[in-house]
């Protein structure tokens, strides 16, 4: 679920083009004097989750997760179901409208039990296993790692032997706590995102959901379904540095990177494309650009950032520009990155323009609030 | 229902119950006291009660685990944005559940994994499920469960659903409780948790033992939810009481989640 509509294909052909899937906030009011350019989910798409869904977040988290459910194929009693959601906003797109109404008429406080009924993120986590008919749950919200380390958590269940089968979820909608929010920081880009770009001047929001099946080979198997890639390998650190900027030499990220390496078992330089987190912050982009020079030197793989296509999705970005890099690697396409204008020289690098290629390992990057970083490796199925 | 970790070492547990002990914040700077969110003051007075006697300890990854982590600081940006048009964002930046392990980790130099599980009153068991993922250089790990009491929210309880009414009772004690947790074999206390898991009803205690005999063996003495699910860090709160006790013993610490209606138990063996 993106900017594009429902669907990896829609998703998928708004990433490879590189079209700019950023557009006036309309969604909301959050009040500031202008619209800021956001990624926003159409309503016909939201339309798919059923009628009334309780919140955006929960909409697009269940039309993503029946999507990527559909390769159990009815099978699903014959394996053991896992889900791990990353989400930060989770229900307040509707709480804090809520609470807005709260502070123009207390009447209303009788409304609590249907407005909150799904703000927590774990309410968000406990409607989709019940969709997906999940045994065991669990809920990350690392701010905008959350939906890549779900992943990587995905992963390491099945690994521990605590499932057979695990969807690893990232969701989050447009909320006013986070327009505002990235406002009062003085994060949001004027003009939209322009990742690695010279003249980038921050993020551009959006919202959606991404969903990954992931299997044993053993259940992929029995489900018969076959991979379309595989998930080699997860690492996780912390900046130990600032509460919102980066380090500036990228260190954390680079640890990061270096773990998902080392448990994929693979060297810097099988990697094909690095999908980055790419945000379009000055300082961001440049720490994360020294973080890929300090692990892969002076052979940078191709790289992009799909921010302007998608929005920064927050929660859900790590898992939604995963489903986009599985398919870089099954198209072996490098997308463009939308938005790229001009080389930044104290970045040194540019994004690919985009390029057919065999991708036969990819990574994957997400970095957080609190100098939370993610990384994941993918590698083309056999 | 499985168990969802292996055994899990319990090497150190610390907490802070500002009910219980008014000059918790005493080791806190005047300077810490105005910037930082109250929440994280109680999370950094655990840790370091956990950790300061252990100066041998190298942390590799920590867990955070909350219910609503700074829902206070939340409401704080969202009163400025509707009354007065603009929000703090000081107040924005703690609101995000993740910057209190942020904050954590620079405190305390962990730079391995930083996860923060958010499940409700079963977020200390989904916690020691996300310790049991990390490979085994990523540990030891150290939990933190932590939540605040918050005015907003006792406001709304009496307008919540049943179910939220019998598991989080108005005025609960906040808390943070601190465990440091790893894997290897030495003798010594530990946890192991089941779920969370989806439940249809709110569980019976019967219920409540038979999945408990199910998960980790019938001879467990099973506390009664009544007695530790009824706030958030409640269910943290026990583990960490029948660990200090002494007592040996097998025991089982439910909860339950109302709004996700999901159940998970932790075993501690003393």
């Amino acid at each position: 679920m993106c900017s594009a509509g429902a669907g990896v294909t829609r998703g998928w052909d708004l990433v490879s083009s590189g079209r700019d899937g950023l557009s006036p906030l309309a969604v909301l009011d959050s009040g500031l004097p202008h619209a800021p350019l956001c990624a926003q989910v159409p309503d016909g798409a939201l339309t798919l989750a059923g009628p009334q869904p309780a919140n955006r977040t929960l909409a697009c988290a269940v039309v993503a997760g029946a999507e990527a459910a559909r390769a159990l194929k009815g099978r699903r009693e014959s394996v053991r179901l896992g889900l791990v959601v990353g989400t930060t906003v989770a229900g307040m797109c509707r709480s804090e409208a809520f609470y807005r109404s709260l502070l123009a008429d207390q009447s209303l406080v009788s409304r609590a039990a249907v407005e909150l009924r799904r703000h927590d993120p774990s309410a968000i986590t406990a409607a989709l296993a019940e969709v997906l008919g999940a045994q065991v749950a669990l809920t990350v919200s690392t701010a905008c790692s959350a939906g890549l380390h779900a992943v990587g958590m995905a992963a390491r269940l099945i690994e521990r032997g605590r499932c057979d089968v695990c969807c690893a979820l990232g969701a989050d909608a447009l909320s006013v706590l986070t327009i505002r929010g990235f406002a009062s920081l003085v994060l949001l880009a004027p003009g939209g995102c322009a990742p690695f770009s010279r003249d980038r001047a921050g993020i551009s929001l959006g919202e959606g959901a991404g969903a990954l099946l992931l299997a044993s080979p053993e259940a992929a198997k029995a489900l018969g379904a076959a991979p379309l890639a595989y998930l080699a390998g997860w690492g996780a650190s912390a900046d130990c540095h600032h509460m919102t900027a980066p380090h500036p030499e990228g260190r954390g990220a680079a640890a990061a990177v270096r773990a998902a390496l080392a448990h994929a078992g693979l060297p810097p330089s099988d990697i094909d494309l690095v999908a980055a987190h790419g945000t379009g912050t000055p300082d961001n982009d440049l720490a994360e650009a020294k973080a890929l020079r300090d692990v892969f030197g002076p052979d940078i793989p191709p790289f992009c950032s799909m921010k302007r296509s998608l929005g920064h999705t927050l929660g859900a970005s790590g898992a939604l520009e995963a489903v986009f890099t599985v398919m870089a690697i099954r198209e072996g396409r490098v997308p463009p990155t939308a938005g790229f204008a001009a080389r930044d020289e104290a970045i040194g690098m540019a994004p690919s323009p985009g390029a057919k290629r065999r991708i036969r390992a990819a990574l994957k990057n997400a970095f957080g609030f609190g100098g939370n970083n993610a990384a994941v490796v993918l590698t083309e199925a056999a | 229902m499985k168990p969802s970790t292996d055994l899990l070492r319990v090497s150190g547990v610390a907490s802070v119950v500002p009910a219980d002990e008014p000059s918790w914040a005493e080791r806190i700077s005047p300077a810490e006291k105005r910037r930082a969110p109250r929440i994280w003051q109680m999370a950094s007075v655990a840790a370091h009660r956990l950790c300061d006697p252990r100066p041998e300890i190298r942390l590799r990854s920590l867990v955070v685990a909350t219910g609503l982590g700074a829902l206070d600081e939340t409401r704080c940006f969202l009163d400025g944005v509707f009354r007065e048009g603009h929000g703090s964002p000081r107040n924005f930046i703690a609101s995000v559940h993740n910057s209190m392990g942020g904050k954590l980790a620079q405190d305390l130099m962990i730079d391995g994994p930083s996860l923060t599980l958010c499940d409700a009153q079963n977020s200390f068991a989904a916690a020691l499920g996300s310790v049991d993922l990390l490979h085994d250089d990523e540990l030891p790990a150290l939990v933190m469960v932590v939540d605040e009491s918050v005015e907003l929210l006792d406001q709304l309880l009496p307008h919540l659903s049943d179910g939220c009414r019998q598991f989080l009772r108005p005025g609960w004690r906040e808390a943070a409780v601190a465990f440091l947790c790893s894997r290897d074999g030495a003798a010594g206390p530990t946890l192991r948790a089941a779920g969370p898991m989806p439940v249809a009803d709110v569980p019976a205690d019967d219920t409540c033992g038979a999945l408990s005999a199910e998960a980790f063996g019938a001879d467990r003495n099973v506390l009664a939810l009544a007695e530790c699910s009824t706030s958030f860090p409640m269910p943290a709160m026990a583990a960490a009481r029948l660990l200090r006790s002494g007592n040996r013993g097998r025991f089982v610490v439910p909860s339950y989640a109302p709004w996700a209606q999901a159940l998970a138990l932790v075993e501690v063996c003393v």
